[in-house]
């Protein structure tokens, strides 16, 4: 009898941790994500959107044929295998099977050529300058798109599948002026649905029966609800509150230490895309001179950036290219180690003396003190900070570096449309495939060449790289590139920054993808988080 | 009475007038232009110039301006630069909840800065005189963001009473919709309140100390009137008139406050659509906001005066 009741509570003991481990498994589905956004989207429409916020958003409710791993390397996702030829001028996208869009319709090669033929015919967006280069379009079957270029050029799909989210024909197609659509029922392809929003307020998406980047199927989550939170203390405040649960915005590193001590909070890190760098005006009188830049270059304390003015959140960038695409970055290019011993023997050598006795060097033509300016957006606290390192390094090798903080349109106005300055401080957000962007921000005749560089020799390796017909070709310009720029020294890349970003523990299975534009809230993401 | 409305409604197109085309000015001597906020760095100068042409910043400034002047005839506002939508409906879906904070914070104010001021002017020179005066000093010279958070910190996260951020919660209904709604008000009607008070204060005990020296009160007194009816009926009465003129005019200084308190408290206003347009250099938004603006004080200033009028037979109309 004893032995019955033994066996009998052993089973009931099985069975309650069974029956537990079972309704844990079915706890993952059901529950509701609030996240933190600073503004609204610029737009509802996927053509038109053009910030981070719109991008948090609409990522989730309409599909792009790549998307970026958590190793920053672009990867399929509606579609189901890219190829390109051996001589680089044909792309061939197939399409996953079985995907439809939110009203039954299904996805079909023709949207996805579509899309590209209004990006465009319109010009909706800079990545619409990619298609220059495709001489025809074939949509051999329902699933396939091909694309034939006129020469090879690698950055075509990169940019395309990446950047451009595509749209249902049968619903597009019927819009008379795509500018002014406001896409207020949007009817997309993605983990989550829009339902409701109000502006200014909240924006509320509900999950999908099915979708295929789901670790079980379909999202786990009911509803993911973003809220708008303009002010970031606020925002935390929302957040250790329990009001959101995520924040899709970056946290700054007092909050962020705040709450990696609270454990009802985790708190990831990820590094931008983009790097900070201090750009060189050769129209300057004294920045011509490619050994005062070297000069400047070897006194610039990086580590003492990354340390103080970032707080650790930052990492170093030597080359052209974001350490975070590893794969392009020649390692034997470096920018000089730093030695304001070294800065100092640069310049005398080159005639650079302090011949006046004040403090300053004078130029070893004019005789005049070498004295220059800094232009950067004053209400960036980091670039701030930079700043102010920058000045004492300049001053630590006999040069003068006058700060002047400006408000960012006046920045972007002195920069982009007048270029006037002598050295900016400035950004990049996002500069992602590394054989056309090169081209885009240095070469002789782009418009973000606001340094006014010629330099025939980096000229020819962008050149190259930008229309190379296969891997190699493209590396071996990329390489010589990099090896040039560190020569010339047109900017110094100074960091790569690290964005902190936060969520409650109650939530789980997040995946934190590079920059700030993917985070916690890529698609890839939210599709597997779940609530505890 | 007629001719002299006509004359003050004259005067208030005038104005406004003026208003319109010293903010459109204003506006247009910002550095920069919007293109270079919006557009991404990466777009091509074809595209750059082609967005500037489609929101008409092509043309010379007169020429924008006489179309835009044309426009505003037409009761047409114009269209947001960034959200792509007509501005009046960008206006419309947040003004309501501007009206809420403020004529909550108005009456507010009033009921407790009235009363106060009162009795500082009655108290004159008492410690509960001084008292009454530093408080609402410090509530003048505060900074809204730091007292916005404070209270958010205290009184939403430490003690957490009321909530954080927004209009209300998305998904509340009924009755629940109500009490939630009130709920996000608290904070933010207190914020302001603090810092308006001051406001009413010194006005109404500025007025109540000149009305109390006045002959007419010492008449009443000596008539053997309860002191309690001489304050409030005789003084009270003839010290409010200065603080109506005052409650009209503070409605402009009111939307400063509300850019920052709508901001912090996330909520959905016109003030905070103000803050963001700022950052965006949305033109259309801005125009149109500060339109709106204009109208309602040079109203407010009209209303005023005939209330004014009303309330003080010394004041001659023609």
């Amino acid at each position: 009898m004893k032995r019955y009741l033994t066996l009998f509570l052993v089973l009931v003991l099985v069975g309650t941790l069974f029956s537990g481990v079972i309704a844990a498994q079915e706890d993952k589905f059901g529950g509701n994500l609030n996240i933190g956004i600073t503004t609204d989207p610029d737009s509802l429409n996927p053509f038109i959107s053009n910030d981070r916020i719109g991008s948090w958003i609409l990522n989730n409710i309409y599909p792009t044929l790549m998307v970026m791993n958590e190793n920053a390397v672009k990867v399929p996702y509606i579609a189901d295998k890219i190829n390109t030829s051996d001589d680089g001028t044909q792309v061939v996208v197939k399409l996953k099977e079985g995907l439809e869009w939110q009203d039954g319709t299904p996805l079909t090669s023709a949207d996805v050529k579509f899309t590209g033929e209004i990006l465009y015919e319109e010009k909706l967006q800079w990545q619409a300058d990619v298609f220059d280069e495709v001489e025809s379009v074939e949509t051999p079957d329902e699933l396939t798109v091909v694309y034939n270029l006129k020469r090879p050029y690698p950055g075509f799909i990169g940019t395309f599948g990446f950047w451009q989210r595509i749209v249902p024909k049968h619903i597009f197609s019927e819009i008379e002026n795509i500018r002014e659509f406001t896409n207020k029922n949007p009817v997309g392809l993605g983990p989550f649905q829009l339902v409701e929003f109000k502006r200014g307020q909240y924006y509320t998406l509900e999950s999908v029966d099915e979708w295929f980047d789901s670790p079980e199927g379909r999202p786990y989550l009911n509803k993911v609800t973003f809220r708008v939170y303009p002010d970031v203390n606020t925002m935390v405040l929302a957040l250790q509150r329990g009001e959101i649960d995520l924040t899709a915005k970056d946290i700054p590193r007092s909050q962020a230490k705040q709450l990696e001590q609270d454990p009802n909070f985790e708190v990831v890190q990820t590094p931008s895309l983009g790097f900070v760098y201090m750009g060189f005006n050769y129209n300057n009188k004294f920045l011509d001179d490619i050994k005062l830049r070297q000069a400047i270059a070897t006194g610039v304390d990086r580590e003492k950036i990354i340390g103080m003015a970032l707080q650790g959140d930052g990492r170093l960038i030597d080359t052209g290219i974001s350490p975070v695409y590893e794969e392009y970055v020649n390692p034997e290019a470096k920018l000089p180690e730093y030695s304001p011993q070294g800065a100092k023997a640069i310049l005398s050598q080159a005639g650079y003396e302090d011949t006046d006795g004040n403090g300053i060097v004078n130029d070893p033509e004019s005789g005049e003190d070498v004295v220059l300016e800094m232009i950067y957006d004053g209400n960036d606290i980091y670039l701030k900070k930079t700043a102010q390192i920058l000045a004492e390094n300049y001053k630590d090798i006999g040069l003068r570096l006058n700060l002047k903080p400006l408000e960012k349109s006046t920045y972007s106005d002195l920069l982009f449309n007048q270029k006037k300055f002598d050295v900016n401080l400035g950004g990049w957000g996002i500069i992602d495939e590394a054989s056309d962007s090169m081209y885009t921000l240095y070469h002789s005749t782009a418009y973000l060449n606001f340094m006014s560089l010629e330099s025939d020799r980096l000229d020819r390796y962008m050149e190259n790289a930008r229309f190379a017909s296969n891997k190699e070709v493209m590396m071996d310009n990329l390489y010589a590139f990099q090896q040039e720029f560190v020569r010339e020294m047109p900017v110094v890349t100074l960091y790569v920054q690290d964005y902190n970003f936060a969520y409650s523990n109650d939530f789980g299975g997040f995946t934190v993808y590079p920059s700030d534009l993917k985070g916690l809230v890529d698609p890839q993401s939210l599709s597997g988080v779940y609530k505890k | 009475m007629t001719n002299y409305i006509i004359k003050r409604i004259i005067r208030g197109i005038i104005t406004l007038l003026i208003a319109v085309s010293v903010t459109f000015l204003i506006l247009r001597f910002m550095p920069g232009d919007p293109t270079t906020i919006m557009l991404d760095p990466r777009m091509n100068e074809a595209a750059r110039a082609r967005l500037l042409k489609e929101f008409g910043l092509d043309k010379s400034l007169i020429v924008q301006y006489f179309l835009y002047i044309r426009q505003l005839l037409k009761g047409d506002l114009g269209y947001s630069f960034i959200y792509r939508t007509p501005v009046t409906q960008v206006i419309l879906s947040r003004l309501p909840w501007t009206l809420l904070l403020m004529g909550l914070t108005q009456v507010v104010t009033m009921l407790i800065g009235i009363p106060l001021g009162v009795i500082a002017g009655y108290r004159k020179g008492t410690l509960l005189d001084h008292l009454i005066n530093a408080f609402t000093i410090f509530g003048i010279s505060v900074f809204i963001p730091w007292l916005g958070i404070t209270l958010l910190y205290f009184f939403g996260y430490r003690i957490p009473i009321f909530p954080i951020g927004g209009a209300y919660t998305p998904g509340v209904e009924g009755i629940t919709y109500l009490k939630d709604v009130f709920m996000h008000l608290v904070l933010p009607v207190l914020t302001l309140t603090l810092i308006y008070l001051a406001n009413y204060v010194l006005y109404m005990r500025a007025s109540m100390v000149d009305v109390l020296s006045e002959d007419y009160i010492r008449t009443a007194r000596s008539k053997g009137v309860t002191e309690n009816t001489v304050v409030w009926k005789h003084a009270v009465r003839n010290a409010l008139i200065p603080t109506v003129t005052m409650a009209g005019l503070l409605l402009g200084r009111m939307v400063s406050g509300a850019v920052l308190t709508e901001t912090i408290f996330s909520f959905p206003g016109v003030g905070r659509m103000i803050y963001e347009a700022v950052g965006q250099q949305d033109f259309p938004v801005l125009q149109g906001a500060f339109l709106i603006l204009a109208i309602s004080v040079i109203a407010m200033n009209i209303l005023t005066d005939l209330i004014y009028a009303y309330l003080d037979p010394r004041v001659q109309l023609n």
